[in-house]
């Protein structure tokens, strides 16, 4: 043997041998993190900036940094970068004073003018956020971010004093009071972005205002939480967090990693573990309310569906039993209406009810006895798990009760986002869509998806449209209410898109993991208020 | 030698030129822009027009093009949209060195066990041992090392706990098992049979009789001679599973949760991430065809006879 080659082999064999044969000598793995610490699986965040981040990034942003409340799921305020607040009696003018024990993870105390700064870099166009448009209510706010005016002195923003933030309406604005606690819409720290520009969110960088404090960011690694000693308010138990970043599917990571006691909880279960999981840790896994429902949606512009009689028969035709029983294992409910419960306005006696025959005999009032004559449709989703088995089990639906053919188009997700954007001119059949709560109000739903048409279904009643525009300036709790639940009735009996089901986060947590929650809205969790018993 | 190495190193130039074109107009054809991520509600018109202008995005796409090759020449690979704290040069050097140490642990291991066993399946030729070793590189390569990675995980990782399910601390650390036996496999077993075969034929030559005939120990000339030779055309296929395994596999990257570049590349074309698209396939390319040259040389090296510059 030549002594290159030796050499050569010598060489591989002292890399393997240190590479692969010294991992095999190991430890059990723990089953609780020794030090206490909590651990789970997160996404990698497109941004740790609160005032960017609005996709999964909040999941961690929302340990970091603190809202001026939070409002809980009975409507109940939890004060935290707030003290108090009061609303003028015209409902233009919000005063927020401020917690004076606030301050920044470097010992900065946090002041107004953070909140004026914070708040105005969502709406400034050179910083490009899709959060400002939660602070369209704001006067000025809209025009300041379509580059109209360029003075921010103009925009409803003020800081009265260091500990006085004053937000001035354009019109009288009720659900303001649930839009202010969102986890976007925190204070960042001026200082720290002012010096670091867009690098502020690195490691060593980012000073936050929550709980936690960042101790390491390595990026599409791991993300490590520490608890921050200046926080001004309750100090968390947990003392540490380790994130561990999974991309490609979370939820079949964290399962593996639960399993395995990597983790002290899952956030999601894949469908082909629901049963496995439910029967192996049936006192560790819980499934979680959302506010939010599953819909596809009509081209309500378009023939035949601006004719209510179709849409109601396509409605009453598919089986929402049969459709969560097979989507999601039966933990998520059915749904008979578009807006989910908890929501303001909302009855369920407006639900529509009908049989398949109800429903083929809609059809045949509008012109189609046995789907005769009924134009072949497209059903366009996206690949996203869920969603093209929903469009194609509802296909099949339509095609057996109603004798109507569609054909199924799946987009690649980020494709479909784009497609469902363009809707806004140009014509489709049906895209299978949904809409998940931004904030506890009516507003969120009837306004934003059905009037501003955020999901592009050009729903026109003249009747719904009024009725909307008077809640939403309405500050009589009793009437808003009443007006809302005029326009629910409408919503429902005219169908502008078919209530699928209430989706539902499925969840594990360790029993030495407690407290841990979960919101309906947005699925948020919060680690401050968790514990976890010392082993 | 170093004239042909200097000709083949120029012509990296247009090549990288080519890749740069089709992959930019590939990626700005895809449907679906950036901001399409920018969460749930519709982005305001204003807000899309000021990221298209801070990122470049409102000039024409023949402009765009310029200028994105402008400072790619001068080393700037512009900003990472979809991880606004970033560029492309820090993600490469944050990723790439997790994928060149997992893909050249995964190609030692390959190399160190497929020589070996593809000489023995070579010269035990016809027996049982032959038709096992056989056999084994057929699974090996039809087995994706997806399902390598995933089935490496449950019973590894949750089952036996003996390593991590996720995650990566570093390539002397349990975490790298896994990804480093799912990517070793395809390679592995590859080059087993390459390795055979060519050893097959060295096996009929003129100077394997003369060398026994001449009374040279058997050890000497299989180690010596006939593997040298046969290691020739192995190269080849070996260069391209190098530059396979050291760009990092996707699969197996994401399944065991190794943040290197393989991963980030298909992650980065999920968001329409252009500058990332771009400079992650400028690298590849660069990589392949630096591996090629590489490959080219060995041959020089392990074969006397082969010369480039006549």
């Amino acid at each position: 043997m030549s002594r290159w080659l030796r050499g050569f082999i010598t060489a591989c064999l002292m890399a393997v041998l240190i590479s692969g044969v010294t991992p095999v000598v190991l430890a059990a793995p723990p089953v609780q993190s020794d030090t206490g610490e909590f651990r789970m699986i997160v996404g990698e965040p497109s941004s740790l900036d609160p005032n960017i981040a609005v996709d999964y990034s909040i999941f961690v942003t929302s340990q970091l940094f603190d809202p001026l409340y939070r409002m809980e799921e009975d409507g109940s305020l939890t004060m935290l970068g707030a003290e108090s607040y009061e609303v003028s009696e015209d409902g233009l003018t919000w005063t927020f004073k401020l917690n004076p024990n606030a301050k920044w993870s470097d010992g900065e105390p946090i002041t107004a003018s953070d909140w004026v700064y914070s708040w105005l870099r969502t709406l400034d166009p050179a910083v490009g956020s899709g959060v400002g448009t939660f602070l369209a209510a704001i006067k000025n706010a809209p025009e300041y971010q379509a580059g109209e005016i360029t003075d921010p002195a103009e925009v409803g923003l003020r800081a009265v004093d260091d500990l006085t933030f004053e937000v001035t309406m354009a019109q009288p604005s009720p659900q303001f009071k649930a839009v202010a606690g969102l986890p976007y819409l925190t204070a960042s720290p001026q200082h720290v972005i002012e010096e670091k520009g867009e690098q502020w969110t690195e490691t060593g960088n980012l000073v936050s205002s929550g709980p936690y404090k960042l101790e390491a960011w390595d990026h599409d690694q791991q993300i490590v939480l520490a608890r921050n000693e200046n926080y001004g308010g309750e100090a968390p138990s947990i003392e540490r967090a380790v994130l561990t970043i999974a991309t490609g599917d979370p939820c079949v990571a964290q399962v593996q990693a639960y399993e395995a006691n990597e983790v002290d909880f899952a956030t999601c279960v894949p469908a082909q573990d629901i049963a496995r999981m439910r029967s192996q840790y049936p006192d560790e896994l819980t499934l979680e309310t959302l506010s939010a429902t599953i819909f596809p949606v009509f081209d309500n512009r378009q023939e035949p569906w601006n004719d209510a009689r179709v849409r109601k028969a396509f409605s009453l035709a598919i089986d929402r039993d049969a459709i969560v029983a097979v989507l999601t294992d039966n933990t998520s409910a059915p749904a008979y209406q578009l807006v989910p419960e908890g929501i303001i306005g909302r009855d369920p006696s407006h639900a529509l009810t009908g049989t398949v025959e109800d429903a083929q005999a809609l059809l045949a009032e509008a012109g189609y006895p046995n789907g005769e004559g009924f134009p072949e449709f497209t059903i366009t989703t996206s690949s996203a798990r869920g969603r093209k088995d929903l469009a194609e089990l509802i296909q099949q639906m339509w095609k057996e009760n109603l004798g109507v053919t569609g054909q199924v188009e799946v987009l690649e997700e980020n494709a479909y986002r784009s497609w469902v954007n363009a809707r806004k001119e140009e014509p489709f059949d049906i895209g299978i869509n949904g809409w998940y709560s931004d904030y506890i109000d009516p507003n969120n739903w009837y306004k934003e998806v059905f009037v501003d048409d955020y999901r592009n279904m050009h729903f026109t009643n003249e009747e719904f449209l009024d009725l909307v525009d008077q809640a939403a300036f309405e500050l009589d709790e009793a009437k808003r209410a009443d007006l809302f639940t005029q326009a629910d009735a409408i919503l429902e009996a005219e169908v502008p898109a078919i209530p699928a089901y209430y989706p539902t986060d499925i969840q594990l947590r360790k029993p030495w993991l407690q407290g841990l929650g979960h919101t309906p809205v947005l699925g948020l969790y919060y680690i401050a208020d968790a514990t976890v018993t010392q082993p | 030698m170093l004239r042909y190495v200097a000709r083949r190193a120029m012509a990296i130039v247009p090549t990288l030129l080519l890749v740069y074109t089709v992959v930019f107009f590939i990626a700005h054809a895809t449907p679906g822009s950036p901001w399409d991520m920018l969460g749930e509600r519709p982005v305001p018109p204003q807000v899309q027009e000021n990221l298209n202008q801070k990122y470049n995005l409102d000039k024409s796409l023949p402009e765009q093009y310029l200028t994105y090759l402008g400072n790619a020449l001068r080393g700037d690979f512009g900003p990472s949209y979809r991880s606004r704290s970033q560029s492309v040069a820090q993600i490469i050097r944050e990723f790439l060195p997790v994928s060149l140490q997992l893909g050249a642990a995964a190609m030692v291991l390959a190399l160190l066990i497929a020589l070996p066993l593809g000489g023995l399946a070579a010269l035990r030729r016809g027996t049982w041992l032959d038709w096992t070793i056989v056999s084994l590189t057929t699974l090996g390569i039809s087995m994706p090392s997806y399902v390598v990675a995933s089935v490496g995980i449950v019973v590894l990782g949750v089952k036996l706990g003996w390593v991590p399910t996720i995650g990566w601390d570093g390539l002397f650390t349990p975490s790298s098992i896994v990804p480093i036996i799912g990517l070793s496999l395809a390679p592995l077993a590859a080059l087993t049979r390459y390795f055979r075969a060519s050893m097959i034929e060295e096996l009929h030559r003129d100077y394997v009789r003369t060398a026994r005939a001449k009374g040279l120990s058997e050890q000497s000339l299989v180690g010596g001679h006939m593997a040298r030779n046969a290691l020739v055309p192995v190269i080849t296929v070996a260069g391209v599973y190098f530059s396979y395994v050291m760009m990092g596999s996707f699969f197996v990257e994401t399944i065991a949760g190794v943040p290197g570049l393989g991963r980030y590349f298909v992650i980065s074309v999920a968001a329409r991430d252009y500058p990332v698209i771009i400079g992650t396939t400028l690298l590849y390319a660069a990589v392949v065809l630096v591996v090629n040259i590489l490959v080219d040389v060995a041959y020089a090296a392990l074969d006397p006879r082969i010369h480039y510059d006549a």
